[in-house]
């Protein structure tokens, strides 16, 4: 039985790395978006210093930067969070059916939940390694590690988000319009710091799960100071999204045999075994 | 009939979506050793009573008797397109607690001529291949009682004879079939058929 049980985990671990690997049209993403876009935005930043405002709860920090450090950072954050909320939403959706009835015949939910979210991690951190490695050669940063690790906040918010997105939807193109228009809309514009340092209202914008990561990333990159209050927000987000994601996801995948208790329940004369 | 033999037994089922009554009086009785046929109009609510047998729908009311190990290929194309087929079968082989022997596998493989597609992706394989590998599929638990939702939809003619050569073989080894059918050439192979009608099943035969 133990044996069956690491036979099973080995052979998930194996299944889960080759769907990556298989997965073409995710891998020409994962290295040509990044090149294309960091490309354009060196190619096209100036060296033109712009105020700009960063959000730490207490106080309100302002630093002068020029366009292309602006720039750098934020089509980064749009490149990490488009990347991972489009892996994490085929994860969780091209093969949602296929371990319905996986789970239907016996597979147990924890060990797969474990190795998803295993495999979940694992490629939200080589997303934003891949792509923060090209971003040190172009603007100087001052606290890496801290840069890292909020673009891997970043990855693991919109990650969850492109997650829930999968499990929901069985349609591809509508999930992946959601994404588009999510990262877009949030990561792409609205988190520029050029737009929010001037913008009238900043309220709706703070409430956007790009705000936090990005206003950390800039914090940590461009000041001597650590954001605490957006780099806690940020793993708040994550907790509640990915809190989200496991209960949709328990409820999807567990519709198969969520009458099963009632059969029993009914039957109570020999038990169901598939 | 001896009570022993009875291997499923749904009694007075009703199901519905919402305000929607699918299912209104559903019984159906699978022996040891039977083939049973379920027929009737496109959606008139087969593949939701084989689900509620299943226990993949909550029914409303009426019981269920279950005794046996089941095996289940759905009418839904649910295969994941980036395993292969092998991969694929070791990996269902793996989860049943209590599966066929390799040797019983590999026989179907070699029977619906699988093999050479052993490592082909899923996505790759025909429409009929991919029908074939869902059937098999739902044997590699050598079930007491076979639920098939339209098995052979796209099967070529050879195919759809080795199919019901299968199921024959499963049927004298005891196993209750339930198959749900629209070919009406098929009708005589079965020792009985329920017709559903309005939610309501008919036993016919």
């Amino acid at each position: 039985m133990k044996n069956k049980k690491k036979s099973l985990t080995l052979q998930l671990f194996k299944l889960f790395f080759l769907e990556i690997w298989r997965n073409k049209q995710g891998l020409s993403f994962l290295f040509l978006l990044p090149i294309i876009f960091l490309s354009i935005a060196i190619y096209t930043a100036n060296e033109f210093n712009i105020p700009i405002k960063l959000y730490n709860f207490t106080e309100t920090i302002k630093i002068v930067l020029n366009h292309k450090q602006i720039l750098v950072l934020y089509i980064t954050a749009a490149v990490i969070g488009f990347l991972s909320s489009y892996y994490c939403m085929v994860m969780f959706q091209e093969s949602l059916s296929y371990f319905k009835y996986c789970a239907f015949i016996g597979l147990p939910l924890l060990n797969y939940m474990i190795i998803r979210i295993l495999f979940f991690i694992g490629i939200v951190v080589l997303i934003t390694l891949l792509v923060c490695s090209i971003i040190i050669f172009f603007v100087p940063i001052n606290n890496i590690i801290l840069v890292y690790l909020g673009f891997i906040f970043m990855g693991f918010i919109y990650g969850l988000y492109g997650g829930i997105v999968g499990v929901i939807t069985n349609n591809f193109l509508s999930s992946f319009l959601m994404i588009i228009m999510l990262t877009n809309l949030d990561v792409g514009w609205l988190q520029n710091p050029v737009f929010y340092s001037f913008a009238d209202n900043t309220l709706f914008i703070r409430f956007l799960p790009a705000f936090f990561p990005c206003q950390f990333i800039f914090t940590s990159a461009y000041t001597d100071k650590i954001n605490y209050f957006c780099g806690g927000v940020s793993i708040l987000y994550i907790s509640v999204l990915f809190l989200i994601l496991t209960v949709i996801f328990n409820v999807r995948i567990k519709g198969l045999r969520k009458s099963e208790i009632n059969l029993k329940k009914i039957i109570n004369k020999k038990e169901l075994e598939i | 009939m001896n009570e022993d033999k009875i291997l499923c037994s749904c009694e007075n089922i009703r199901f519905s979506y919402g305000n929607k009554n699918i299912l209104k009086d559903c019984s159906i009785e699978i022996r040891k050793g039977e083939l049973i046929g379920l027929i009737g109009e496109n959606g008139s609510g087969k593949s939701t009573l084989l689900r509620c047998i299943l226990s993949l729908e909550k029914i409303k009311s009426g019981n269920i008797f279950i005794s046996g190990k089941i095996g289940y290929c759905p009418q839904e194309n649910y295969l994941y397109k980036r395993y292969t087929l092998m991969e694929h079968i070791n990996l269902i082989g793996t989860i049943l607690k209590n599966k066929a022997s390799d040797d019983f596998v590999n026989e179907l493989l070699e029977k619906f001529k699988l093999n050479k597609y052993k490592n082909t992706l899923i996505e790759h394989l025909s429409s009929g291949t991919y029908q074939k590998l869902k059937f098999i599929t739902s044997l590699i638990s050598k079930p007491d009682i076979i639920i098939l939702d339209e098995p052979y939809d796209g099967f070529d003619w050879e195919m759809y004879q080795m199919f019901w050569s299968v199921i024959e073989k499963l049927k004298t080894e005891g196993a209750g079939i339930l198959l749900v059918s629209h070919f009406i050439h098929d009708f005589e192979k079965f020792d009985r058929i329920y017709q559903l009608q309005e939610g309501i099943t008919y036993s016919e035969k």
